[in-house]
């Protein structure tokens, strides 16, 4: 984590309201990985107190630019909007832990909602990158909020569904999950509370569908792991991304915390991405 | 030649009824005394954030006079420079130990400590209001013991001096606390949080009442000789008279704000917004209550006052030092920029030569009237 100053490269618009940036930051973007973000500081004059955190949506280490995703509907993202090419920002980052895939992973079921792509989308390069196959499910309230899948690379399977049904399916993504879940080897989610909240429920008591793999194994064999370390996590079937402020991204305000299956946990420090089990999702 | 007023430690501190009103004493510039040095104090380890030594006079590379930003709170507490992080946003300092030079530092107050292990307050914990955040994390700690076993070690080998913040519902828990601090190493002082519910006198903040002020610190004082200081709340009907009590029961140094209980509305208005119903405000929105607080305390006692609330700014940390603050603590400010005080300190320094004083201490007070302002419990329409 280091202090740096960014350079906005492109901002455009790719939907109504939300902008696709694109800042040249070299020191955030080596090392950057899926599931981590970026802290944005504002420093207009009576502005605004703390930070926002952008998950890095792509990141490029050849040119060293990472895009971000702004809505510029709250008070803070129209001030990030605003921006014009050539004008800097102090970005720290990356921050916070990444997601984590298992190696034997080859089917990545990818759940996402609105700008929720934005915590996914580094992850579909990373998996492409790594030759998995990746199934995008995307839910948005109509066909004008839907991700172009111009911006997406080719081998992406993406599945659309709209609350009005003026694009792909009619209903929530969380629907579609039904379908798709046996598919998957391991899934990925990020959006609104009430959607992780159900897909964890999906999830819950799940085991990765690596059955082959596992085989010849001894039952409940291995070394056992801590919760919340990168081996559990890469063992853990669905993987969420919290989507909340962060305010210090240090670890020392605990403006972030929420309650997680063993207490408190830090989204900034611990998160933000988590395995579902580790959290309280208040099931029972 | 407005009045100006520093407490030169080791002169005897003459005791005072709040019914009688004493004449202030001379001007007391202070000089940096030999010998007493906060890195001398302490013995120093290199690491990557303590590796130089805290300067306690900064010569200028152009051939400047050197500017001496030392501070004394009284009790051997000295610290480099007037800038100190105030409770709350770097932690314990170990989280960001890499991040930010802590040596550089006048003084890193942690996060509130209780007894026991606190979990803290449902989220959401903080929300944005204008010129501020409001702020209810709910003093999740994880209790003194465990902070003392994970922390302390780290702050033996650090230069900059750690005042332990703490919070406890009745004296008998403040007690049992700084007994367990005495003789800890890497512990400079305790700063004690007036802002806590008394749970003998019906869960009313103790800082709200001036006796019950009084018999707190007194009970603290008692069993500890580390420094002590006295965090106040703004929201006490007369902060003038709970701070003499504070200064009557021992308290060595007083700081003064914390932040001022507040309400945000959800942005679906169908509750308030923060899990812990109130939040604190804090941040730029509290400036001008902390500068009448300090501004109204520098004049009703004699042991330095620390003016917190709503630093952001070199200035803000100069208008602080005019109303009487003799250190100034950077709240949460310091969460979007964690260096931030330690840039302050060198832009204090840069504002002393600037203003063609030699030490800090000569721009404290000097905001202050010759006679004693009207206190504020008249209403802002009456003060005159």
């Amino acid at each position: 984590m280091r202090p740096a100053g960014a350079e906005l490269v492109e901002g455009r618009e790719i939907l109504p309201g939300q902008w696709q940036q694109s800042w040249h930051a070299p020191a955030v973007v080596s090392g950057a990985r899926a599931g981590q973000y970026a802290h944005v500081r504002s420093r207009e004059p009576g502005g605004f107190p703390v930070r926002r955190p952008y998950p890095i949506a792509t990141a490029d280490p050849a040119s060293g630019t990472l895009t971000i995703q702004v809505e510029s509907g709250s008070r803070f993202g129209a001030w990030l909007a605003a921006h014009r090419p050539g004008d800097r920002v102090d970005l720290l980052g990356p921050l916070g832990r990444p997601f984590e895939v298992d190696p034997r992973s080859r089917h990545l079921l990818l759940i996402a909602e609105g700008p929720g792509i934005a915590g996914l989308r580094l992850l579909v390069d990373e998996a492409i990158r790594d030759g998995r196959s990746v199934v995008l499910l995307y839910g948005a309230a109509s066909s004008a909020g839907v991700y172009p899948s111009s911006l997406l690379p080719d081998e992406v399977e993406y599945v659309v569904a709209t609350a009005d049904g003026s694009l792909g399916r009619a209903g929530s993504v969380g629907d579609l999950v039904l379908e798709y879940e046996a598919w998957a080897d391991q899934s990925f989610a990020c959006g609104p509370p009430a959607l992780l909240a159900r897909v964890a429920a999906l999830a819950a008591g799940r085991r990765g569908r690596l059955g082959v793999a596992t085989l010849g194994r001894k039952r409940g064999g291995g070394r056992p792991v801590a919760a919340g370390s990168p081996e559990a996590r890469r063992k853990a079937f669905l993987q969420v991304v919290l989507g909340q402020d962060v305010g210090c991204a240090a670890g020392t305000c605990l403006g972030c915390v929420v309650e997680g299956a063993g207490g408190p946990v830090r989204v900034c420090r611990e998160g933000p991405v988590f395995a579902a089990a580790e959290l309280d999702w208040g099931l029972e | 030649m407005k009045a100006r007023r520093r407490v030169v430690p080791g002169a005897p501190r003459p005791q005072r009824t709040p019914t009688v009103r004493r004449i202030k004493p001379a001007i007391r510039p202070v000089t940096p005394r030999a010998g007493v040095s906060p890195s001398s104090a302490v013995p120093s380890t290199t690491s990557s954030a303590a590796s130089s030594p805290a300067p306690s006079s900064v010569v200028d590379a152009i051939g400047g006079r050197p500017v001496s930003l030392e501070v004394d709170l009284g009790r051997g507490l000295v610290l480099a420079n007037p800038v100190i992080a105030a409770s709350g946003p770097l932690g314990y300092g170990t989280e960001v130990a890499e991040l930010v030079d802590l040596a550089r530092l006048g003084g890193l107050v942690t996060r509130g400590t209780t007894i026991k292990p606190r979990s803290g307050n449902a989220a959401p914990r903080t929300t944005e209001i204008a010129a501020g955040l409001l702020v209810g994390v709910g003093l999740q700690n994880p209790g003194i013991e465990a902070v003392l076993e994970r922390y302390a070690p780290a702050w033996a080998r650090w230069t900059v001096p750690v005042i332990v913040n703490l919070c406890g519902e009745s004296s008998g828990d403040l007690v049992d606390m700084v007994r367990r601090l005495e003789g800890v190493p890497g512990i400079a002082g305790v700063e004690l949080n007036l802002s806590c519910p008394n749970a003998r006198g019906g869960g009313v903040a103790f800082g709200l009442d001036a006796e019950a002020t009084r018999s707190l610190v007194a009970a603290v004082r008692r069993a500890t000789d580390l420094p002590l200081i006295a965090k106040l709340t703004a929201a006490a009907a007369d902060v003038r008279a709970v701070a003499r009590a504070c200064e009557e029961a021992g308290a060595d140094a007083i700081s003064a704000i914390n932040t001022l209980p507040g309400l945000a509305v959800a942005a679906d208005l169908a509750g308030p917004a923060l899990g812990s119903v109130y939040g604190g405000i804090s941040g730029p929105a509290l400036k001008p209550v902390a500068l009448r607080v300090v501004f109204e305390v520098a004049q009703a006692v004699d042991v330095p006052v620390i003016g917190i609330g709503g630093v952001a700014t070199i200035d803000d940390v100069l208008d602080l030092l005019a109303v009487g603050a003799a250190a100034v603590g950077v709240g949460v400010a310091a969460l979007a920029d964690p260096m931030l005080p330690v840039r302050l300190a060198d832009e204090l320094a840069d504002a002393c030569r600037a203003r063609g004083v030699t030490q800090v201490a000569d721009l404290v007070g000097t905001a202050l009237p010759r006679r004693p302002s009207p206190p504020s419990t008249r209403g802002a329409e009456y003060a005159r």
